[in-house]
């Protein structure tokens, strides 16, 4: 069976995680490996299934729309590796 | 007999009859911590002033009153780290209890520290962490197994009664298997996932592993339970777990044996080990059937197109902004991302992220999520039509026993086939147990597990409760030596 | 070469409820940054989503309101991409099963500007139809110093219907009238605000030109950053004139995201974001679907009030009000309840919705919300006029002081002394003493000018400091002057 070829840079890309040139031809080579298993999953005869919703005597899993308490603004600052002025500090967006 | 060895349901009894007091447990189990983990090394993180504090005032008369339990380092504790064995969560301090955690607090547990994993639940050895190896107590040279490698070696070694774990494809039952303990994955929905973080959204639950079936009972009967804060759990009303591991008759049940999980490539000792436990109950009188569970040999296809897409998703929150690690050195935007990521995540967790972003980028859905999602249905059918006529079955939980380490870590493939057995459970959707039923000639733990269908907990409770009474079942203290 | 323009218009409606769509926080303008958030809309380890049921039954609402089809399972997606903003760098949106799919805006004369009402497009009665509707969260707000941004996560998480409209507006008058036409919609289901300057409704607009005549459609740009609906006529108007420029000199359109630069009114390109948009939406393996039959589709029902149409006729109809006056009126459903409550009070319905539309809003500024006084004092005034306590000029200056001062006009004219002066006696009295006091304006009255009364009119208004009523004292000056032979 062909072993499809992926673009890693275009995946790593998307991922946002920077490879350098060794991982990239190491996860190159595991993908083929690993995408080559999955390709029997083709074997399986699959136009009788449909994805249903949920099961008989689906019930609707919501929320009433009532305020209820958060973090208070030091706990959610306190794990923020850079803040100023109460705001989350990142490198500049350019729009 | 040392008090690090006894039981939960033993502690529960001595603690409510005011013949032990939790301070006096705690400070037992810090003792035995303090000798054991500098050769187990199964927790990231101790509170000992904390537990002990607590300790003092608990309410033993609550349902876990005064037992003192471990925590799997993925599962959100308030003012406590939550590493996830990560160096991307450098530094994170919870703000928050996960649901199961206020459960144990409401019901009198006292949280003594967190335990090591693979990095995000991504592995079966443990060995993919960036917090330290946790060594298999029955031989210090081999992997306790994984991802919840930390909670079954805590648990095995006696330095924890008992301890949570996550299981998305077998982490809770592989390495229960692997150090000889008990390990149930409870049935998609049961438990609340909220405060879990997400490694596969749609197969993640967080289970008990213990030194017997009947505390791990108990534990679950404590942890589960309809959150409204988890869209995904049940509104299925929590049976008494405990009371019920005695009212199961073996008359007229019948256990299934599926063909699939017996083929070649089984560890040969495994084997005879397995077939003697299915042999054992068929003298206590059940009735064995071979079955077919015909789509098994997709099941780890299926696995890691819908596990590794979903975590793509779940782990993109990694970033450095809002908390956590952040790369010193970047250009741009652009830049700060990739380094931040590439930085913070190990190989495995890199891995399976871009595998999973591949398998959902443009083009590819089709061929492979959705139909991944659609093999998983018809995996789900083979259990239903074999619960029709079995009420559990009766599997290996690995098809070896505990590698050493390094052994696997260079072929991700071999690492991902050894979860065979286990990972078609998560897939279902339903409850998996394992537990001890014997030791190699080397001397290492061999677990059998137990399938039963959604919500019925009780059954596979049952019947490995039934074994391990039947059988004497003493939980073993391994020797802690290199062999 | 005659070219048109092809437009549709893309929509993100902040919907009213209390909290967030995945999580209880609070939904608060202008509270402290990052004063109103949890583990969930922050991203944070471990956390899931929480669907917040109002929002979707104002979703459905709207669907309802606008004629759409209401899907019978709703299902969220993820839609993902990395941005600072992002709490969980994806965006729990709705993809291939949205909770509404079609409908259509129905345009009408008053939606229009002012300037294009009476064009021959403001009259077609055109309908706008919509592609979809559907539900999803709102991402954190960032704000540039320098080198580098702060976020704000408040408003992460906060419930957007995004409304998206086929390509059948053809002008940036039917965009402007679409948008107006919208949000009066909405403001009636009391479903969202849609005040602009607060962010509660955006808009980005999706524009090509082609030949008229021409079967394939040009190629299209995207604007965004467009904080009115007066600067969506006013970017449309020129970037309709740019593509139509390039086009006529032989040049290609080569699609291209744009912003909108108020000051400088033009459109520049946006620095394209990064890669190709490659989402990777798949079902949000979190979230339950949603079954919109029963509860929520009932409920959805019974929040649909008296829509705009209908409530344009009745009060036509009830109230014997012209077409124009009940457009009016009805713009907004405050005003219509407003005038509703002022005329059950006064005698005289058609006098108050005059007053209300041709002296109140006249001058009331755009912006202002709310009626800042009580319904009773137009009744109060129609009624001072209608006894004849009041002329209509003096009635008018009234409305002015009613809403400088937020007195009644009972207490205005005790105030003021400004009691009309109807008594014959009187008026009779200055009249016969303007007359001898403007000699010229009387020989020239006889010799045939008419108007020339108005000047000893006038002689009499400003000796009366315009409390004489000026019907009568026109009569007795006609009276007197006939009367001089």
């Amino acid at each position: 069976m062909e072993k499809p070829s992926i673009d890693i840079q275009y995946v790593a890309d998307l991922a946002r995680i920077s490879l350098n040139e060794e991982e990239k031809k190491m996860f190159g080579e595991q993908f083929a490996s690993i995408l080559g298993y999955i390709e029997k999953l083709k074997e399986v005869k699959i136009d009788d299934v449909v994805l249903k919703g949920e099961e008989e005597g689906f019930k609707n899993n919501l929320r009433e729309d009532l305020p209820q308490d958060g973090l208070a603004t030091e706990d959610v600052l306190r794990n923020a590796p850079h803040h100023a002025n109460n705001l989350f500090i990142v490198p500049k967006i350019i729009e | 007999m040392n008090l690090f060895e006894y039981t939960i349901s033993e502690l529960r009894k001595l603690l409510v009859r005011k013949e032990l007091s939790p301070t006096e447990l705690t400070e037992a189990l810090f003792s035995r911590i303090a000798e054991v983990e500098p050769k187990i090394n199964a927790y990231n993180y101790i509170n000992h002033e904390r537990a002990i504090e607590r300790a003092k005032t608990i309410n033993v008369d609550l349902p876990l009153g005064g037992i003192p339990i471990a925590i799997k380092d993925n599962i959100n504790v308030r003012a406590e780290p939550c590493r996830c064995a990560s160096k991307i969560l450098e530094g994170y301090l919870s703000p928050y209890n996960a649901t199961v955690i206020e459960k144990l607090i409401k019901a009198g547990a006292i949280l003594v520290g967190r335990t090591n994993m693979d990095e995000f639940a991504m592995g079966s050895s443990t060995e993919n962490s960036a917090t330290g190896l946790t060594k298999n107590p029955w031989d210090l040279q081999r992997v306790p197994g994984g991802s919840s490698g930390g909670s079954a070696a805590a648990v095995a070694s006696h330095e924890a009664f008992c301890a949570l774990g996550s299981d998305t494809g077998g982490s809770i039952r592989q390495p229960a298997s692997f150090c000889g303990c008990v390990g149930l994955k409870p049935t998609y929905g049961r438990v609340s996932r909220y405060g879990l973080t997400a490694f596969a959204s749609s197969l993640d639950q967080i289970g008990p592993l213990t030194k017997t079936v009947e505390d791990a009972a108990l534990l679950l009967e404590v942890i589960s339970g309809f959150d409204p804060n988890d869209n995904t759990s049940e509104k299925m009303p929590v049976p008494r777990f405990s009371e019920l591991l005695e009212t199961l008759s073996l008359k007229n049940m019948v256990l299934g044996v599926p063909k699939e999980y017996f083929i070649e490539g089984i560890d040969g000792e495994v084997r005879e080990a397995i077939n003697k436990a299915i042999a054992h109950f068929e003298s206590l009188g059940a009735k064995i059937e071979e079955v077919s569970l015909p789509h098994t040999p997709y099941a780890v296809a299926t696995y890691y197109i819908l596990a590794t897409a979903e975590a793509s998703a779940n782990l993109a929150r990694f970033d450095g902004i809002r908390y956590g690690r952040r790369s010193k050195h970047y250009e741009d935007l652009l830049d700060y991302y990739g380094k931040t990521r590439d930085e913070g995540f190990g190989s495995e967790v890199k891995r399976r992220i871009l595998l999973g972003t591949y398998v959902l980028s443009s083009g590819y859905y089709d061929a492979y999520y959705l139909r991944a999602l659609k093999v998983k249905e018809k995996i789900k059918q083979d259990f239903s039509s074999v619960f029709k006529k079995c009420q559990a079955l009766l599997t290996p939980t690995s098809p070896f026993c505990a590698f050493r380490i390094g052994e696997k870590s260079n072929d991700p493939l071999q690492m991902y086939l050894a979860d065979i057995f286990t990972i078609a459970v998560n897939l279902a959707g339903i409850c998996g147990l394992s537990i001890p039923c014997g030791q190699s000639t080397e001397g290492l733990p061999i677990g059998l597990q137990i399938i039963g269908p959604a919500w019925k907990e009780e059954v596979i409770l049952a019947l490995g409760h039934l074994y391990q009474k039947s059988t004497g079942w003493k939980p073993p203290i391994p020797p802690l030596e290199k062999t | 070469m005659e070219y048109e323009a092809i437009i549709g218009l893309e929509v993100h409606v902040q919907l009213k409820t209390q909290t967030k769509l995945f999580c209880g926080c609070p939904i608060e303008y202008g509270a402290l940054p990052n004063s109103r958030v949890c583990p969930i809309c922050l991203g944070l380890p471990g956390a899931l989503p929480s669907p917040n049921k109002q929002a979707i039954i104002l979703t459905i609402q709207t669907g309802l309101m606008l004629g759409s089809e209401i899907a019978p399972r709703g299902k969220f997606d993820r839609k993902n991409y990395f941005y600072p903003d992002m709490p969980k760098n994806y965006q729990i949106s709705q993809y291939d099963q949205p909770l509404c799919k079609g409908g259509a805006v129905q345009l009408y004369p008053l939606a229009f500007p002012k300037d294009a009402q009476k064009d021959p497009q403001a009259q077609s009665r055109k309908k706008i139809r919509l592609v979809r509707i559907h539900l999803e969260e709102d991402v954190g707000k960032s704000f540039h110093f320098g080198d580098y941004s702060g976020i704000d996560f408040n408003r992460a998480g906060t419930p957007l219907m995004e409304i998206v409209s086929e390509a059948d507006i053809r002008s940036p008058e039917e965009a402007f009238a679409y948008l107006t036409a919208l949000r009066q919609i909405l403001r009636y289901g009391n479903v969202s605000d849609c005040d602009m300057e607060k962010g509660q409704l955006r808009c980005d607009v999706n524009v090509s030109v082609k030949p008229i005549g021409e079967e394939k459609w040009g190629t299209k740009c995207e604007i965004k950053n467009l904080n009115s609906i007066s600067a969506v006529r006013k970017a449309l108007k020129y970037e309709i004139q740019r593509q139509i420029h390039i086009l006529e000199l032989g040049g290609e359109i080569s699609q291209e995201t744009l912003r909108w630069d108020d000051l400088k009114g033009q459109t520049f390109p946006m620095r394209t974001k990064e890669y190709a948009h490659d989402y990777r939406y798949f079902p949000d393996p979190d979230l339950l679907t949603i079954l919109t039959e029963g509860e929520l589709i009932e409920e959805a029902q019974k929040r649909i009030p008296e829509l705009p149409e209908e409530k344009k006729q009745r009060l036509s109809q009830h109230y014997g009000l012209t077409e124009y006056q009940a457009s009016v009126l009805a713009s907004d459903p405050q005003l219509a309840d407003f005038f509703e409550k002022a005329a059950a009070q006064s005698a005289n319905k058609v006098s108050v919705a005059n007053f209300l539309i041709n002296d109140y809003l006249a001058v009331a500024s755009e912006s202002e919300t709310a009626i800042p006084i009580p319904p009773e004092y137009f009744s109060e005034l129609s009624n001072l006029v209608d006894q004849g306590k009041l002329h209509m000029k003096q009635a008018k200056e009234i409305v002015k002081l009613m809403v400088t001062e937020k007195k009644s006009p009972t207490l205005i004219v005790q105030e003021k002394g400004l009691a009309q002066i109807t008594s014959l006696d009187t008026l009779d009295a200055i009249c016969k003493e303007a007359i001898e006091a403007n000699p010229k304006s009387v020989a020239d009255y006889r010799s045939g000018k008419t108007a020339a009364i108005n000047a000893i009119k006038g002689y009499v208004m400003k000796k009366t400091k315009g409390q004489a009523n000026p019907k009568i004292v026109h009569e007795l000056l006609e009276k007197k002057l006939h009367e001089l032979g």
